[in-house]
This record gives C-alpha cells, sequence and structure tokens, in this order.
C-alpha cells in the first residue's frame, strides 16, 4: 500500500486513483471486498468525509458497489473498465507531457519514436 | 446538532479580539479552525464553552443556550492552553477524578496514556510540553460530548506522537460528533479536515468547506514583462521575485492550463493572512 497523497490535488480524487491502481493491479479482486471508509479513514490518516466522496467516486463509475451490512465490493468487469478510462487518459497524461518535454530538449519526432522502442 | 455563533464580538480593553463572529458548527463534520497567533481562536472557544463572556451576540446549541441550559453545557468539551488543574497533582489521581465526575473510563484514559507512553504516576506540571498537550488530549479523546473543541492538540509533539492522535482521533469520530481542531499548523491537519474556518484579526474571513475553497483557487506563473488582465479575478497574491511573478487568485483566468498551479491550504493561508 504505498498511498502517498501530494497536497496541490483534491485528496478524494488522489484516494480514488490510488484505489483503481490497487484494483487494476489485483491488490483488490472482482467480487472481493475493499477496506471500509472507516479502515481507510483511520490507516490513511484522511477525514471521513473526503474518504466517502473518494469511494463515491468508484460508486459512480460502477467499479465498486455497497452491499447492504458487509461494504464495499469491487464489480466484476471493473479492471476492464479501469484499463479503458486509463487508456483513454494516456494520451492526456503521458504522450503530451512527453513531447512538450522532447520539442523543449529539441528531440526530433523520429528520435523520440526511436527511444520508445528501445525502452519498450 | 448545530452549534450556533451569531454575531459575536469580545474585546480585550480597545482590542476586539472577536468582532461580529457569525458561523455554525455541525455534528458529522471535522472543521480546522485556523488562525495566526492572537487571531482570536482560543478566544472563540473560550466563549463558546463559557469560560469568557462574549460582550455581544448569541450562541446556541439547537436553540438552546449553551453557557446556562445544563442539557447543552453537557454536550460541548474543550481543551486548550489553559491550566485549569490543581498544582502538584497526579495525572493518575487526575483520571480518577475525570472518571468519577465525567462519563469517562478511567481504563480507556490509561490505555491512552499507554499508548502514547505517557507517565501518569507523575504530576501534569513536570511533564514536557508534549506531554502537557498529550495529557489534555486524552481528556479530549475520552469525552463523551458531542462537540470536541482541540486547541492546539497538537503543540509540542513529535511525528510519531501526532500521527498517532490523528489516528485516535478519526477513530472516535462518527456522524454525531464534531470536531473541531484550532491550530496554525496547517498542513498536517489540512487532510483530516473537511470544513474551514479561518480568523484574521478577530474576524472570520473563511468560512467554507475544504475542497471547494481549494477548488477555486491558482497559482499563475508569469515571465516578468509578460501583462496579464486581472479584470475577472479575486488576487489574493501578487508576488514579483527574481524567479518572475507569481499570483494567487481566485476565479478562471484565460490562459494555458499547464500554466496554471493548484495551491494548498497553506499557501492560502499565508496569501490571506498579511
Amino acid at each position: 500500500m504505498n498511498y502517498k497523497f501530494s497536497s496541490d490535488r483534491p485528496i478524494f480524487i488522489q484516494l480514488a486513483e490510488f484505489l483503481e491502481n490497487d484494483i487494476l493491479n489485483g491488490i483488490f479482486q472482482e467480487e472481493k471486498p475493499i477496506p471500509s471508509t472507516t479502515e481507510l479513514s483511520v490507516v490513511l490518516k484522511l477525514n471521513p468525509a473526503t474518504t466517502l466522496k473518494g469511494v463515491n467516486l468508484l460508486v459512480e463509475q460502477g467499479l465498486v458497489e455497497k452491499k447492504r451490512g458487509i461494504g464495499m465490493f469491487v464489480v466484476p468487469g471493473a479492471v476492464e473498465k479501469i484499463l479503458q478510462k486509463k487508456r483513454q487518459g494516456f494520451i492526456d497524461e503521458y504522450i503530451k507531457p512527453l513531447v512538450k518535454e522532447a520539442k523543449s530538449l529539441k528531440i526530433e519526432c523520429d528520435e523520440l519514436i526511436l527511444s520508445i522502442k528501445e525502452n519498450y | 446538532m448545530i452549534l450556533t455563533l451569531d454575531n459575536i464580538t469580545k474585546s480585550y480593553s480597545n482590542i476586539k479580539a472577536l468582532d461580529s463572529v457569525s458561523t455554525k458548527f455541525e455534528t458529522g463534520h471535522i472543521y480546522g479552525l485556523l488562525g495566526r497567533n492572537g487571531a482570536g481562536k482560543s478566544t472563540m472557544i473560550k466563549t463558546l464553552t463559557g469560560k469568557i463572556f462574549a460582550d455581544e451576540g448569541t450562541i446556541a446549541l439547537d436553540g438552546k443556550d449553551p453557557i446556562t441550559d445544563e442539557g447543552a453545557k453537557r454536550n460541548i468539551y474543550s481543551v486548550g492552553e489553559e491550566n485549569y488543574f490543581v498544582s502538584g497533582e497526579k495525572i493518575k489521581k487526575i483520571f480518577k477524578e475525570y472518571a468519577y465526575y465525567t462519563n469517562r473510563s478511567f481504563d480507556e484514559m490509561c490505555m491512552l496514556a499507554d499508548k502514547f507512553e505517557l507517565n501518569i504516576n507523575k504530576s501534569w506540571e513536570k511533564q514536557s510540553t508534549g506531554y502537557r498537550t498529550i495529557f489534555k488530549d486524552i481528556l479530549a479523546l475520552t469525552a463523551s460530548e458531542s462537540f470536541i473543541f482541540f486547541d492546539e492538540p497538537i503543540l509540542g509533539l513529535d511525528a510519531t506522537h501526532r500521527d498517532l492522535f490523528y489516528q485516535l482521533m478519526l477513530e472516535k469520530f462518527n456522524l454525531d460528533k464534531c470536531f473541531v481542531i484550532s491550530t496554525h499548523l496547517i498542513e498536517e491537519v489540512s487532510k483530516l479536515i473537511d470544513s474551514v474556518k479561518l480568523i484574521h484579526h478577530g474576524k472570520l474571513i473563511v468560512d467554507e468547506e475544504k475542497e471547494a475553497l481549494l477548488a477555486n483557487l491558482h497559482r499563475v506563473s508569469l515571465n516578468s514583462n509578460e501583462s496579464i488582465d486581472l479584470q475577472n479575478i479575486v488576487v489574493l497574491e501578487d508576488k514579483t521575485t527574481p524567479l518572475g511573478r507569481s499570483i494567487i487568485y481566485k476565479g478562471e483566468l484565460n490562459i494555458e492550463e499547464d500554466r496554471i498551479n493548484n495551491v494548498d491550504l497553506q499557501e492560502y493561508f499565508i496569501a490571506v493572512c498579511k
């Protein structure tokens, strides 16, 4: 569990991202429970309302669901959904900054592609 | 439950420690009561618990006066800087008295003391600053009141003890409780609170939900020769250093998105509390 929060972005969004990553990496498996909001709040030293807001982001996206009286569970198909979403964000989050940095370092497009291939 | 302050004013000689403060505290929330030293945080807490009386204004807990109404009075607890314990008394004895006169459990107080490695066989006066704070924190953490005001609860605490305090506080919290953390150490409590009340020179200048407040705050960096239209934004700080010009503002600015950064609570605090 490596949940390190930075102070310059909304905490609930960061929490949702950490949980998504843990679902993606199989730490929380489909149809299995995730920790309760109270547990998350105490362990991560987060405000309970913030914690709930973060978990609710996952509920809204259909990634986890509340089962009355027993807790929160990862929905079947959640991994695929997260994968799709992250792929869509990949260009904005990784490719665009990469290209921008490459341009500022005067690295040509061909050169960049080559180095990607070498490191893939 | 809602604790309401309406137009509270309190002056010491000619200085207004609180200047027409109106706000409310609700159960289910953890508030950060922020402000610089001497801003009026402790004065506000003391008026709420009847330790001092406001010159003007009213306080109500679900419509009842918490200073005179016995039921309402028993629902607000604060522990702060002032020491009102008997001189030379051992902590163990104070715990016993609290267990006798309040709903606190002696065993629970001892268990918490154990976690903090607080020596309860020593008098409270002979403890270090940090352990005196811990002693008071234990009384606050074991209180059965709904509204609990923590006045500088991490004063003198080392990193391990601060972490333990945050954990215990969150374990104690539930929707029937309202916790208010008064502090000038903002960065650490930022994750723990959901709402911000900021007092500056006795006035309540910010009273907002934390995420909503931060979502509206930005910082833009400019080259020193660059000009920018500041018409539609509220400028909180406009600083030019050898590294360029930096503006903290509220609102939306028409500029490339990658030049705009978010502002954290501490940066905001410094910008508005000058």
